[in-house]
């Protein structure tokens, strides 16, 4: 079934079709909710809620860009949209660390890991990362969708990243030492 | 292999075609309040609806109340002469018109007012007793003379008559004990007067369970009369002893 279609029937509250549209999109937004989530258990509170939002609003939608595409964007505008009633984004600028490039061997890292030592980072760092690094925001976006200043944005990138290199590192001499 | 790598590089090329299966009863959660939703967008106007109606109902039962009250304060006479038309006609062979019916309710009426004014009167003076003595024998004659119909609101009549005598004897007992209390001869009056009014009593209550009390009755009013004969006869007595 073409998608246009299927979106009509859901907008026609169609059970079957909103179940359809259902397991088209959760596998990747399920990836966005674990990624910009603390845990596991909240991603999937995250995606229950965002599926809610897209099935109510699904009329607004217009064929314009990708279904896909919309739908992640009210996922995230949900999660971001929590940290906003718990006051995440209330930390004043820091000054900017000095980036430094991370000597790895790629395959030894694991997606797993990797995903948990984002959901590990504190809940405005891990947001400014993966809306730079990982859905192509710019710094300007990042600050009018939290509210924070550019340099704030900045300045919480270049953190995160710190902590991430070093949990990467760690976990890499830890496996070279396991290894040996 | 080792690598110098920007870290960021690092992330997207790893996340770049990340995609994980959600647990499978987040689905079901979904779905459930989906379910939910319709349930609640319907429930509300089931409300509304059911708010107006119980309003409407209100509004026109009180209204209905409030013109119903006023028939009934309109017509109370009326209602009750159908209500006691139709318990003659039932209990009648010869069927009588409403309207005799309602003759002798008026006539019943003004009998009781005048039997009420005769016996608080009667209770000093003792010639208005033989008014009453009247009456009583009126409808004696009434009854005997085939007007049957009367016989239910008579015999309610009957029933304050009654009362009305027991008022009379005791206010007249009390009367006599005060007047005469040291008189041995009046001990004997009373006691009989207490006879004829157990006498009485007795009478009335069989005529309560009776069938045929149209005989029942007149007997009644012939001892109830009788009672009335034997109290002024003592009462002229008493005075004459005076």
């Amino acid at each position: 079934m073409i998608i246009e279609q299927l979106i009509h029937e859901c907008s026609n509250n169609n059970t079957k079709a909103q179940e359809q549209v259902y397991r088209l999109l959760a596998p990747k937004l399920f990836s966005v909710c674990l990624k910009y989530s603390r845990n596991y258990e909240e991603a999937q509170d995250n995606l229950q809620e965002s599926f809610l939002i897209i099935f109510d609003k699904i009329n607004q939608y217009k064929n314009s860009g990708s279904f896909e595409g919309w739908a992640k964007r009210i996922v995230i505008n949900y999660v971001l949209q929590q940290y906003r009633k718990q006051n995440v984004f209330e930390i004043v600028s820091e000054k900017i660390p000095a980036e430094e490039e991370l000597e790895i061997d790629d395959d030894s890292i694991s997606l797993e890991f990797l995903t948990k030592i984002i959901q590990e980072l504190p809940d405005r760092y891990r947001l400014v990362f993966n809306l730079y690094v990982l859905d192509g925001y710019s710094h300007k976006e990042i600050s009018e969708m939290l509210g924070i200043n550019i340099g704030t944005s900045k300045s919480n990138l270049a953190r995160a990243k710190v902590i991430l290199k070093t949990k990467i590192e760690v976990n890499s001499s830890f496996d070279v030492k396991k290894s040996k | 292999m080792k690598e110098n790598k920007n870290i960021e590089r690092l992330f997207q090329e790893k996340f770049k075609d990340f995609e994980a299966l959600p647990p499978e009863d987040s689905w079901d959660f979904i779905a459930d309040r989906l379910h939910k939703k319709k349930k609640k967008r319907i429930i509300p106007i089931w409300f509304q609806l059911s708010g107006v109606a119980a309003s409407i109902l209100l509004v026109g039962g009180l209204i209905w109340n409030f013109t119903a009250q006023n028939e009934t304060e309109q017509l109370p006479v009326f209602e009750n002469t159908i209500v006691n038309g139709k318990e003659t006609n039932n209990n009648e062979i010869n069927s009588k018109t409403k309207f005799s019916t309602d003759e002798s309710l008026v006539y019943d009426s003004k009998e009781k007012n005048n039997e009420k004014n005769s016996l608080e009167s009667d209770q000093q003076n003792n010639n208005k007793s033989k008014i009453y003595k009247e009456n009583l024998l009126n409808k004696q004659n009434k009854i005997n003379s085939g007007k049957t119909n009367t016989i239910i609101t008579y015999n309610e009549l009957e029933k304050n008559t009654d009362s009305n005598y027991k008022r009379k004897k005791k206010s007249n007992n009390n009367f006599k004990q005060q007047r005469f209390a040291k008189e041995n001869s009046e001990i004997v009056v009373v006691s009989n007067t207490k006879k004829s009014t157990a006498k009485r009593k007795s009478k009335y209550k069989s005529n309560k369970s009776n069938v045929g009390f149209e005989n029942e009755i007149s007997t009644d009013l012939i001892v109830a009369d009788k009672s009335s004969k034997e109290q002024q006869i003592m009462k002229n007595d008493i005075d004459a002893f005076f």
